[in-house]
């Protein structure tokens, strides 16, 4: 992806963290989540075991009670028979949640007061203020005055439903400020009977009462049963007693975190244990709410961030686990409520967020790389689009939709030219398979017995079809050097190959395989043999038996045979010889592969010279040279000196008696920039007329008879030498006319 | 010397068989490689003088099988009608220590196989040495032609030196290069050229004083004596 998408994503990055770190915030500081957190919260305290209530006793004025003891209100006296019993179990504290704000007969009130002041420590609760209109502090509901004086302490035993009716909250007030929880009080002294320093350690403020699993497990009696005395007395003792009406139609019902609807004494009980056990839960403060909002969160978007490998999915899925776990952790060990509705929600929005916008910079760079590939020049007809210029995902799909059909086209038309190759071609991969072999292929191997699967075949099992010509070894593939290697391969006496092995590149110069192609050279080679058995003809057979009848006139004895005769067969035999030796030189000089190299022109110049030094000796001709200094061309060497050795011995040949053969070594520098060895041999001979000078290069052409002294020759050489030059690089010049002598002069570009 | 000749054309045998007998040598005329590499088995000769293309056994594989089988090998010399010159480094390169074209002239043959003989078998080398109208003195590194003193560098005189000493012989440039700059030279193929060049110049090694520095197709060079 380009430096600019890559710069656009990591900004849009930083957005999307910034603007989910603000949801986060507010969503916290708002408390927007919090039914959701409030149903988690319900939910999770199902996790914690049920709340145990060893030193708590229920005695409910239930249905039976009602029964029992008549209709509601009862008596006070009742109540004060009640107090007594529950005081002779000799409990810790004692709650007795009845109102008694309404003044009655004065005997009973008293009667209650004492039985009070004597049950030790007795909590009693008032009426809370009745919500008002705002801003008027209306005053609470205190009870009787006997019973206010006789009771330790007076609580209001409110409950206080949430928004969505469920109790889940109690509020305890500091211990010097009133009015306090009745429960509270009750704990209070329960605990201050166990420990005495240990009664401060309420803890103060809203807290979440531990509601546990399927409601509390205390003991709970009948008060009528209490009444009747069939109560034990140990069921009493040392427990906090609550006393509370439970009875159809009396005291309110609430529904609680755990699915039930309790009654106002159940959840008293509840709250009551919580406190004593010190099981109450605390709710977060700020900061850590933030805290638990913005770290998965940013973990969250680090994870998916430009920096992130990790699969989206899982990294979505680690952090909401994490959120929950730590939430559920903190709520059940140690007892802290960290709602976890913040987080999630801003784990939820980041992530499609993010993937959102990673998804629209993606489609950007596609569709800029796609109109990008569209424009490119193509070897094939362009895929013009239906309705181009618009934006949007319809036109990427269409550019899309462009970019695979110009792939797929070009896909067949390289199929189709690879098949139209005429030289079977394969296209391996790295490992050596066959990915595609041409029609051309596929005929070549079939004549050879071996099928081609692509994708299956094996390049060197292709290969093993074929000898490298020569050695009759394997072709290596894969070849060692990257360079493209070229083998001569035979696959019988008749059937001879060139095989180019070239390495396969990709755009990026990555190499992604071979590339095979195999040329039938049948036809050459068995013209280059033909030539190659001509040429063994005439350098083997056909001299021997020339040698041979030279020898024979060497050895005779000269009465045997005739020294005239002796001297004509000699000559013929010799002729023949040089004929023979002239052909091949001339297909030497046209097929020989040459291996230049660095050589003087002057040495060469002079190794002809010596070698013709028999001719000119026996002619008494002078061969003179002139500028010595050394002139380097890159040639090869025999054959440049054989063609000088033609040109010399030509003008030997048709030069008199004691006449001078000049050469002349110059060098030229031309006006297009090149460099020219030149050498020019001129002789004082019979020179050539002009129908003879335009033919002189055509082979077996001879010098006529009556130009010139009678010579002995070929005529092949100048055939050669006019080769030679050509192969070379170099031009042959001549001047002349008859009578007047020859000047040829030979050029080649002079290295570097 | 006691030479072994390989060739099955009876007229041509002939001729080699006489110009050596001339010369002093005891020759033995083999038509067939294998009746020869027989006869190797028995006898000793100090040269073998091989036709390349005979019955039996070729003359390039009768080198290769003294090589493998003989404890001296003799010297060999190739005398063939294969005129190309790549058949001639064939021949040098597997091993023969001379190689002559047929049609050969006695004179040819006589001075090749001396100069093979000189070779194989040397009489200590005499401090003055001369070579037609050249005077080697080997303790003071100079040479006289005809009398008169030609001033050569050390390398040069080293050369010619190594070029008489070995006349009519083929010599390979690595032969040449190691006998003068030791094994290993990193030095251009073009000094060679350059020091035969200058040998040839200074010393006027041209027919006029009956001497032919020839060089052999990717080979080497020899220095022949031109027959007066």
């Amino acid at each position: 992806m380009s430096l600019g998408h890559q710069l656009k994503l990591r900004t849009q990055w930083w957005l999307i963290l910034v603007a989910a770190s603000v949801l986060v915030l507010v969503l916290t500081l708002d408390r927007t989540m919090l039914r959701f957190d409030n149903a988690i919260y319900d939910h999770l305290l199902q996790l914690g075991g049920p709340a145990s209530g060893q030193s708590v006793l229920l005695v409910e004025i239930d249905d039976e009670s009602i029964a029992r003891m008549g209709g509601w209100p009862w008596n006070r006296t009742i109540h004060a028979a009640l107090i007594d019993r529950i005081k002779a179990g000799n409990p810790r504290a004692i709650a007795y949640d009845v109102l008694f704000t309404e003044p009655g007969d004065p005997a009973v009130d008293a009667r209650l007061g004492e039985a009070i002041a004597a049950a030790g420590p007795i909590f009693l609760p008032m009426l809370p203020p009745p919500h008002g209109a705002a801003g008027t502090m209306a005053e609470p509901v205190l009870p009787i005055e006997a019973v206010r004086q006789a009771a330790t302490g007076i609580g209001y035993a409110s409950v206080d439903p949430d928004a969505d009716g469920v109790v889940r909250t109690a509020t305890v007030a500091s211990r010097t400020r009133q009015p306090q929880h009745l429960m509270a009080l009750a704990a209070q002294a329960a605990l201050r009977r166990a420990q005495p320093d240990a009664a401060a350690q309420i803890p103060v403020g809203a807290r979440l009462i531990p509601f546990g699993a399927g409601g509390g497990r205390w003991s709970e009696v009948s008060a009528a049963a209490v009444l009747a005395g069939e109560v034990p007395p140990e069921l009493l003792r040392d427990r906090v007693v609550v006393v509370g009406a439970t009875a159809t139609g009396l005291g309110s019902r609430y529904p609680t975190p755990t699915g039930r609807v309790m009654s106002g004494l159940e959840i008293e009980a509840h709250l009551l244990q919580g406190l004593i056990n010190r099981a109450m839960i605390r709710p977060a403060g700020p900061i850590a709410l933030l805290a638990l909002g913005l770290v998965p969160l940013w973990a969250l978007m680090i994870g998916l961030g430009p920096l992130g490998r990790a699969p989206a999915l899982v990294v979505v899925g680690l952090s909401s686990a994490a959120v929950v776990a730590v939430s559920a952790l903190c709520l059940l060990v140690l007892r802290l409520w960290l709602p976890p509705g913040a987080a999630l929600a801003g784990l939820a929005v980041a992530y499609p967020l993010w993937g959102w916008r990673q998804l629209a910079v993606i489609e950007q760079f596609m569709r800029a790389q796609l109109q990008r590939l569209n424009e490119e020049p193509s070897l094939l007809p362009r895929v013009v689009l239906s309705r181009p210029g618009r934006r949007g995902m319809a036109d990427t799909i269409a550019l899309l939709h462009a970019a695979i059909a110009r792939n797929r086209e070009m896909r067949h038309f390289v199929a189709d030219r690879l098949d139209q190759l005429p030289d079977a071609t394969l296209v391996a991969d790295l490992p050596g398979r066959i990915v595609l072999a041409n029609a051309a292929a596929h005929r070549l191997f079939a004549s050879f017995d071996r099928r081609i699967e692509a994708g299956v075949t094996q390049a060197s099992d292709l290969l093993a079809a074929v000898r490298l010509a020569g050695s009759g070894v394997a072709v290596p593939f894969p070849p060692e050097a990257s360079a493209p290697a070229t083998h001569e391969v035979q696959r019988d006496q008749a059937h001879f190959y060139l095989v180019g092995i070239a390495p396969q590149t990709q755009a990026d110069g990555q190499r992604a395989g071979w590339i095979i192609r195999f040329v039938d050279i049948s036809e050459a080679k068995a013209a280059q043999r033909q030539r190659d058995d001509v040429v063994q003809l005439l350098t083997h057979d056909m001299r021997s038996p020339q040698a041979s009848i030279l020898a024979v006139l060497e050895t005779a004895a000269p009465d045997r045979i005739n020294p005239v005769e002796a001297g004509a067969i000699r000559h013929y035999a010799e002729r023949t010889l040089r004929l023979a030796d002239g052909f091949v030189q001339l297909a030497r000089a046209e097929y020989l592969e040459y291996a230049l190299e660095e050589v003087d022109l002057g040495d060469m110049l002079i190794d002809a010279i010596d070698d013709l030094w028999p001719q000119s000796n026996a002619k008494a001709i002078e061969i003179v040279t002139q500028g010595e200094e050394p002139m380097l061309v890159l040639g090869e060497r025999s054959l440049l000196t054989r063609a000088l050795v033609n040109v010399i011995g030509n003008a030997i040949k048709y030069s008199p008696e004691g006449t001078r053969i000049t050469c002349t070594l110059t060098r030229e520098d031309r006006a297009d920039g090149g460099h020219w060895a030149l050498c020019s041999i001129a002789d004082q001979g019979c020179g050539m007329d002009e129908d003879l000078r335009a033919r002189m290069f055509e082979r077996f052409l001879r010098g006529p008879v009556g130009l010139g002294p009678k010579t002995s020759g070929a005529g092949l050489g100048l055939s050669f030498v006019h080769t030679v030059m050509v192969r070379h690089h170099g031009t042959i010049a001549c001047e002349t006319a008859p009578g007047r002598g020859t000047t040829f002069t030979l050029a080649l570009p002079i290295k570097g | 010397m006691r030479i072994a000749i390989l060739e099955d054309d009876v007229a041509l045998a002939g001729l080699v068989e006489m110009t050596l007998a001339e010369a002093g040598h005891t020759c033995e005329v083999f038509g067939d490689g294998q009746v020869l590499t027989r006869a190797l088995h028995r006898a000793t000769y100090d040269l073998l003088i091989l036709d390349w293309n005979v019955p039996g056994m070729t003359g390039l594989a009768i080198i290769e099988w003294t090589r493998g089988n003989l404890e001296v090998p003799p010297p060999a010399l190739m005398l063939t009608s294969r005129s190309a010159e790549e058949d001639i480094v064939a021949g040098l390169s597997a091993g023969a220590d001379d190689y002559v074209i047929k049609p050969v002239t006695p004179a040819v043959l006589k001075a090749r196989v001396n100069a093979l003989v000189r070779r194989a078998y040397p009489a200590t080398a005499p401090m003055v040495e001369q070579f037609g109208p050249y005077k080697f003195d080997t303790r003071a590194d100079t040479v006289e032609l005809a009398g008169q003193g030609i001033a050569l560098t050390a390398k040069e005189f080293a050369l010619a030196l190594l070029l008489f000493r070995n006349m009519h012989r083929a010599l390979s440039r690595a032969y040449i290069f190691e006998a003068l700059w030791g094994r290993n030279p990193d030095l251009p193929t073009r000094t060679l050229d350059a020091h035969i060049s200058n040998i040839r110049t200074k010393l006027n090694l041209r027919p006029g004083n009956g001497f032919k520095l020839v060089p052999i197709y990717a080979y080497g060079y020899r220095l022949e004596a031109l027959a007066s």
